[in-house]
């Protein structure tokens, strides 16, 4: 008894200064609270208040620029928060009128839209608090304790070619054989694809119907099969050899793991790369959900499953039922299913998989509207703040995720707001200019430059608005529609694999931008007449006419998005720089280096002095992990050092081993953010006025065209439709340089 | 199972887990389909996965050498496999590279020389006759820039009987011999062998630190690869032979789907022993000797150069290894 006492109080001591401590810092804390909640409270005279907005914003600045650490970044959140809730708190009480008038209702209105997005910058930063360094587990030593994966690659009624890739390289997944099936569920039922698929020896599964479109085709193919794991690839999402090495891991060290998911990577420009001649030079819309939100939700155990890239534990999905389908995401809703039911989810933020962005900016906003839909359809029937099995912070993550669809209808407020005052004299922001500006402008400030500090890296700051406003329009009706009707509507396919050989303006989306974009040109100049004529308030009409130039220079980028441009290989280049052997007719051989790859040909470095003749023949080697396998091509030309080749029609063999060189390589898509420039705001705010003039520009300069253009804007314009001289069409700078 | 190839290295090493472990299986599953498909390489596959078997104790007699110089014998038990070709132009490439290099040929063929310009009809050769020392001197300061040739030397029939007589009696026949032609500054020596087994092939055997052993990219090539480990066991003390031995494919041609299965299956057998790619097949290289010239010289451009740059490099970073591992006393055996 004696001799157990000490060994007993020590625990005890320790356990008591354990809570010590941490009631230490949650008084500490509640002080911290306290403290920013006085700043959030006070109210300042406006001198006060711009030495206030100043001083914290310099303060901010040099904070920021003094360290890269963690803890600067989380003070620069703290800072960014309260500033912009001692915004919100003024507005809220200071500039909100309480009669019944028009003009306090658009006020409210407007005052809604603000909430909405100081929600979407609270909830981004409290999910950006931290990543997850998640990092790929190692399989046991003994490969026949590995698990089986069946692997399932669905299609609806994408080319065959896109597909063929795709097939070929799953085929080539590092994992033993008599452990990995692969299987094409083909929702299209083609004979054509039958036949490949037995010709490639993969299984091939078709069902009568077509009832809930891929969550349907996924779940017939779930009966059909018997593997532990599913591996889930869109048709065009091209795995590397490594994919299930690097994913499997983690579901043996955690039996509870029902999902892995790795990120969507393109390697071809989705619209708004292609459009502004940006590829590579900025990151990709979906960087930052796959390198900053994915990884960050993560660390709640609420990232969630996008649908392709991913492997799903069989167990699990069969105790959800399978694939969600009373929504069109079904992904988002299977892991939110699984999520409630205790099991566990991974992000791991590597690139494993590539595939094809969308080819027209028509395909993209029809693809954003199906996300939109879906996720609001899962808010009303599902939703993650209630029901059961959900941690909070899974709770806030899906929110989040969900809430962030809804942005269509402020995003179109903004928009119109500046126009009231020059076109209709209505004060729908009652507060003193000035005033105004002292409380905004801060919040703005200091959110673009946290934004930029967090997120920078994935998203370049005011890109958002762009890519936001070019769908608000958009998804404003679908979304609502899924809030109140939520079984209504329809899956749609996101089209790929497509080319369009004759620039067009794509009247059908810019059309209601270029009307708001009118409408705040014309409220400016109706602005100017009124001051002209002394009668306008000049501090009120300088901020409407301030807002509104800025609301221009979105909508001028946004525009420029909807002038297609040429998009003639429908296999897109990839560059790598790999060993290659080119085989001689006459029996030589010659020693090169890869610049570029696609299905078609390649291009390579040749040593200087030979002469190549157009046509002539050869066979080319390049060199990767895989066995060798030389490939019959000719020559299309050869300028200074680079000779560029068209491959000769490939046995299936070939064709594999062609796939496997450019998609299967396990580092093939490492070094892709390679020479990117850094986010800067101002930069990147010149960046999008430069691209929204150049298209004023070229409206002005193509009005005649545009008639014609107009009339024949269709998404998929005929192959056959002859290109346009080339003076007539402006190319953008990386443009493919000819047909292959 | 082969090691972790390169794309995967430098995947884990973005990722910042470079210590992340990796499995080639597809790899693996590749050489044991090729053996499937081919009878002999599976049959050749099972004798020397048997001869490994074999637990051979560390050597334990000690070794001499000739000079500081690192030894490297270039064998083929089977013709035509073009072993005069790389034993001349790894000579060449090392040369080329810096180093101080000598390829000797022992070879009664008298054909290495060829390869540098040689007319085959000089009366100098290792065997000939015996040369006073500074004959030898003005022969090798021929050579400036690559690597020096030592030439069998013309012999007759007869002649040829008698060295094997007399380096059958004595063990360090082919050692003394090298040691009154090799200066001592050499860096490396490439010995050009036989393809039937002689007293002398096995005394350059014993000598080498590395045994660079050529295969044809075929099923006979491949077969007599059991042979040739059998002999190395059965000629080099203490299982040395076999450790020492490097294996190449020459003439290779990724078109022919035995070349490829004949490849994948040495690299799948014997993955640590094995140089990874192989040597192509290239026209280059007979047009060069009948241009007498050597190919890094005639074709440099062409990928059996790089490749044969990749073998030296590789040779050196071997032999380097091997030295380290069972470094050999610094015995020079008849100096002159």
């Amino acid at each position: 008894m004696s001799s157990q006492s000490p060994a007993r109080t020590a625990p005890a001591r320790r356990g008591v200064l354990a809570a010590l401590a941490r009631l230490g810092w949650v008084l500490l804390a509640l002080a911290g609270v306290a403290c920013l909640l006085l700043v959030v409270v006070t109210p300042l005279d406006l001198r006060a208040q711009i030495l206030l907005g100043a001083g914290v914003f310099a303060a901010a600045l040099l904070l920021g620029w003094s360290s890269e650490g963690s803890v600067v970044t989380l003070a620069l959140v703290l800072v960014s928060l309260t500033v912009s809730t001692r915004y919100l708190f003024w507005r809220l009480t200071a500039t909100l009128l309480p009669e019944r008038t028009l003009e306090s209702g658009l006020g409210y209105v407007l005052f809604g839209a603000e909430l909405y997005a100081y929600a979407m910058l609270l909830l981004g930063y409290l999910q950006l608090l931290g990543r997850f360094p998640r990092k790929p587990q190692p399989l046991p030593a003994d490969v026949a304790s590995w698990p089986t994966v069946d692997v399932f690659i669905p299609t609806y009624s994408e080319p065959l070619e896109v597909v063929r890739t795709t097939v070929l390289a799953a085929k080539a997944l590092d994992w033993p054989a008599e452990k990995l099936r692969i299987f094409l569920l083909d929702d299209g039922r083609r004979g054509a694809f039958q036949s490949f698929a037995a010709a490639a020896g993969i299984g091939y599964i078709v069902r009568s119907d077509n009832a809930h479109a891929k969550a349907g085709n996924l779940n017939h193919a779930l009966t059909k099969t018997r593997g532990d794991y599913i591996a889930i690839f869109d048709c065009d999402h091209v795995p590397t050899r490594s994919f299930l090495q690097v994913c499997m891991g983690w579901f043996l060290k955690d039996p509870r793991m029902a999902l892995v998911q790795t990120p969507h990577h393109f390697y071809s420009p989705d619209p708004f790369e292609r459009n502004l001649g940006l590829f590579k030079k900025l990151p990709s819309e979906g960087e930052l959900f796959y390198g900053l939100i994915q990884p960050s939700i993560d660390l709640w155990n609420a990232s969630f499953f996008c649908g392709s890239c991913a492997v799903i534990k069989r167990a699990a999905l069969e105790e959800v039922g399978g694939i969600a389908i009373e929504t069109v995401t079904e992904d988002a809703h299977t892991a939110l299913k699984m999520h409630r039911k205790g099991w566990n989810s991974a992000f791991l933020s590597i690139p494993q998989a590539s595939g094809l962005a969308t080819e027209s900016l028509a395909a993209h906003v029809g693809q954003r509207i199906r996300w939109s839909r879906g996720m609001a359809q899962i808010f009303r029937l599902d939703n993650p703040l209630f029901g059961r099995g959900l941690t909070i912070m899974q709770r806030v993550s899906y929110a989040a995720a969900m809430l962030h669809f809804f942005y269509g209808l402020p995003r179109i407020i903004f928009l119109i707001a500046p126009i009231s005052y020059p076109l209709f004299g209505l004060h729908i922001y009652n507060a003193l200019p000035l005033m105004a500006l002292a409380y905004a402008l801060p919040h703005l400030a200091h959110s673009v430059l946290t934004n930029s500090r967090v997120a920078g890296a994935v998203r370049h700051s005011f890109w958002n608005e762009v890519y936001e406003t070019c769908l608000a329009f958009y998804i404003l009706i679908p979304t609502t529609v899924a809030l109140i009707a939520p079984r209504r509507g329809k899956f749609n396919v996101t089209a790929k694999g497509g080319r369009i050989t004759d620039p067009y303006f794509e009247m059908k989306i810019a059309g209601p931008y270029l009307v708001i974009a009118a409408l705040n040109l014309i409220s400016m100049i109706i602005g100017v007449v009124h001051y002209l004529h002394g009668e306008a308030e000049p501090d009120v009409l300088a901020l409407t006419l301030g807002w509104s130039a800025y609301n221009l220079v979105i909508l001028c980028a946004t525009v420029a998005v909807a002038w297609e441009q040429r998009q003639v290989r429908d296999s897109p280049r990839v560059n790598a720089q790999l060993p290659a052997m080119l085989a001689l007719q006459g029996g030589r051989t010659m020693r090169c280096k890869t610049i570029d790859l696609a299905r078609g040909g390649l291009s390579l470095t040749v040593p200087a002095g030979r002469e190549f003749t157009p046509k002539e023949r050869m066979s080319v080697s390049i060199f990767t992990a895989a066995d060798e396998l030389p490939l019959p091509a000719e020559v299309v030309d050869c300028r200074g050092n680079v000779l560029r080749l068209r491959f000769l029609a490939l046995s299936l063999e070939e064709e594999a081993v062609l796939a496997q060189t450019i998609f299967s390589r396990a580092d093939a898509w490492v070094r892709w953010t390679d020479g990117r420039a850094h986010d800067h705001p101002i930069s990147a705010f010149h960046s999008i006025t430069m691209r929204g003039l150049s298209n004023v520009r070229q409206m002005v300069r193509a009005r005649p065209a545009r008639s014609a253009g107009a009339a024949t804007a269709t998404p998929a314009p005929p192959p056959s439709s002859v290109p346009p001289p080339a003076a007539s069409t402006p190319r953008p700078p990386d443009a493919p340089r000819g047909t292959l | 199972m082969p090691t972790m190839n390169d794309d995967v290295r430098k995947l884990f090493e973005s990722i910042g887990s470079p210590e992340l472990e990796y499995r080639e299986v597809a790899a693996g599953e590749r050489w044991q389909a090729a053996a499937q498909r081919w009878p002999i390489l599976a049959q050749t596959n099972r004798l020397i996965q048997e001869r490994r078997q074999v637990q051979i104790p560390r050597e334990t007699t000690q070794r001499s050498r000739t000079g500081r110089c690192t030894t490297i014998a270039v064998v083929s038990l089977a013709g035509g496999t073009g072993r005069s070709t790389i034993a001349a132009n790894l000579a060449a490439t090392l040369g080329q590279n810096g180093r101080a290099v000598v390829a000797a040929d022992l070879d009664p063929q008298n054909a290495l020389g060829l390869h540098f310009g040689l007319e085959g009809g000089e009366s100098f050769g290792l065997f000939s006759a015996n040369l006073a020392p500074q004959e030898v001197a003005l022969w090798l300061a021929r050579f400036r820039s690559a690597a020096a040739v030592l030439p069998f030397g013309p012999l007759t029939g007869a002649q040829i009987a008698g060295l094997e007589a007399a380096s059958a009696r004595e063990p360090q026949w082919l050692q003394k011999r090298l040691a009154a032609f090799v200066p001592n500054e050499t860096e490396f020596l490439v010995l050009d062998t036989p393809a039937r087994a002689s007293p002398w092939l096995k005394q350059a055997l014993t000598l080498a630190d590395t045994v660079l052993v050529v295969l044809g990219p075929d099923a006979a090539g491949y077969a007599t690869l059991p042979a040739t480990e059998a002999l190395l066991d059965e000629w080099v003390p203490g299982g040395q032979g076999r450790r020492r031995a490097r294996y190449l494919v020459n003439k290779f041609d990724a078109r022919r789907a035995l070349d490829r299965d004949v490849l994948s299956s040495l690299r799948g057998v014997i993955p640590e022993r094995t140089f990874a790619r192989a040597i192509h097949a290239d026209e280059v290289v007979s047009e060069s000797l009948a241009r007498r010239r050597l190919v890094v010289r005639e074709g440099p451009e062409s990928q059996v150069v790089a490749e044969l740059s990749a073998l030296a490099e590789w040779v050196e970073v071997t032999a380097a290894e091997m030295r380290k591992a069972s470094p050999l006393p610094l015995v020079s055996v008849g100096s002159r």
